[in-house]
C-alpha cells in the first residue's frame, strides 16, 4: 500500500479531509479516535502484512506515531 | 461467577459494588447516553438490585486486573433472546480496545454458554460513537424510533466479525 493510499484510508477512518491532516496532530483531538478507529487501523496494518500489536496502536499519541508504525 | 477471556475479567455484580455502580450510573458522562437519564436514588438502586437477584438478569463488573472500570449486562432473558448493554466508567480505558475485549468475552458467553440466539440493544441517535461500535460487531439496525434505534445480533452475524476482531486482538502482549 502506498503512503498516499494509507493516508487516504487513515483520513477516512478519522473522518477528516485529507488536506487537513498533519503528522503533528494529536489523536485525542479527533472525535473519531476510539476503539473502532483503532480496530480499523489494526486492520489496515494487517492488510499491509505488518505485524503490529494492539498495545502499539493503543500507545499512539499522534498521527506521526501511526505513520511510523506503517513505516512512513 | 467470573468470566475471563480476551484479556479482561467479568465478575458477577455483588451488593458491595452497589455504591460504586450508583455513582457510575449517575455520572454525567454515563447518564447522558441512557434512555432513562434521570438520576437514580439509593433507594431505587437497592430495590433494583433486590429485583435483579430474583431475576435471570446478568450483571458483571468489568475489571482490568483488580480495578473495576465498568458494567455489562444482559436482561429480559426470554425466548432465547436478551437485551444487552455496557459502559466503561473509567475514562482512561475509553480510547482503548477494551470495549472489544469486553464485548467478545460477553457475547461468547451469551451465545456459547447461555445458548441464546438473539442479542438486541437500543442506542440513542446522538450516541454516534456507540452506534458505529455496535455495527462493527455485526449488529444490524432493525428499527428506529424518535429517540433511539434498535439493533439485533445473532450468531451468524456475529461469528465472522468475532473471528476477525479476535485475530487482531491476539496481536497483543496481554
Amino acid at each position: 500500500m502506498t503512503k498516499e493510499k494509507f493516508l487516504a484510508e487513515l483520513c477516512d477512518i478519522l473522518g477528516i479531509e485529507a488536506d487537513t491532516l498533519k503528522r503533528s496532530m494529536q489523536l485525542s483531538s479527533f472525535e473519531r479516535w476510539d476503539s473502532l478507529s483503532m480496530l480499523s487501523i489494526l486492520e489496515l496494518y494487517d492488510e499491509m502484512g505488518l505485524d503490529i500489536e494492539v498495545d502499539d496502536v493503543e500507545a499512539c499519541q499522534s498521527i506521526d506515531d501511526i505513520l511510523k508504525l506503517a513505516g512512513h | 461467577m467470573q468470566l475471563t477471556g480476551h484479556g479482561v475479567t467479568l465478575r458477577s455484580l455483588e451488593s458491595d459494588d452497589l455504591p460504586m455502580v450508583l455513582q457510575w450510573r449517575n455520572s454525567e458522562h454515563i447518564r447522558r447516553h441512557m434512555k432513562n437519564q434521570e438520576t437514580i436514588t439509593l433507594e431505587d438502586h437497592q430495590q433494583w438490585f433486590q429485583n435483579h437477584n430474583k431475576s435471570d438478569d446478568l450483571y458483571f463488573i468489568i475489571e482490568i486486573g483488580d480495578r473495576p472500570v465498568g458494567l455489562i449486562w444482559a436482561k429480559d432473558i426470554h425466548d432465547n433472546s436478551c437485551e444487552t448493554g455496557f459502559y466503561l466508567y473509567d475514562e482512561s480505558v475509553q480510547n482503548t480496545m477494551l470495549a472489544y475485549r469486553v464485548s467478545l468475552s460477553f457475547n461468547d458467553y451469551i451465545f456459547d454458554e447461555k445458548q441464546l440466539e438473539l442479542i438486541y440493544c437500543d442506542i440513542l441517535h446522538e450516541n454516534e460513537r456507540s452506534i458505529r461500535f455496535t455495527l462493527s460487531l455485526g449488529y444490524k439496525e432493525v428499527s428506529t424510533y424518535p429517540e433511539y434505534a434498535h439493533f439485533h445480533l445473532n450468531k451468524s452475524l456475529y461469528l465472522p466479525r468475532r473471528k476477525r476482531i479476535a485475530n487482531l486482538l491476539q496481536k497483543s502482549s496481554r
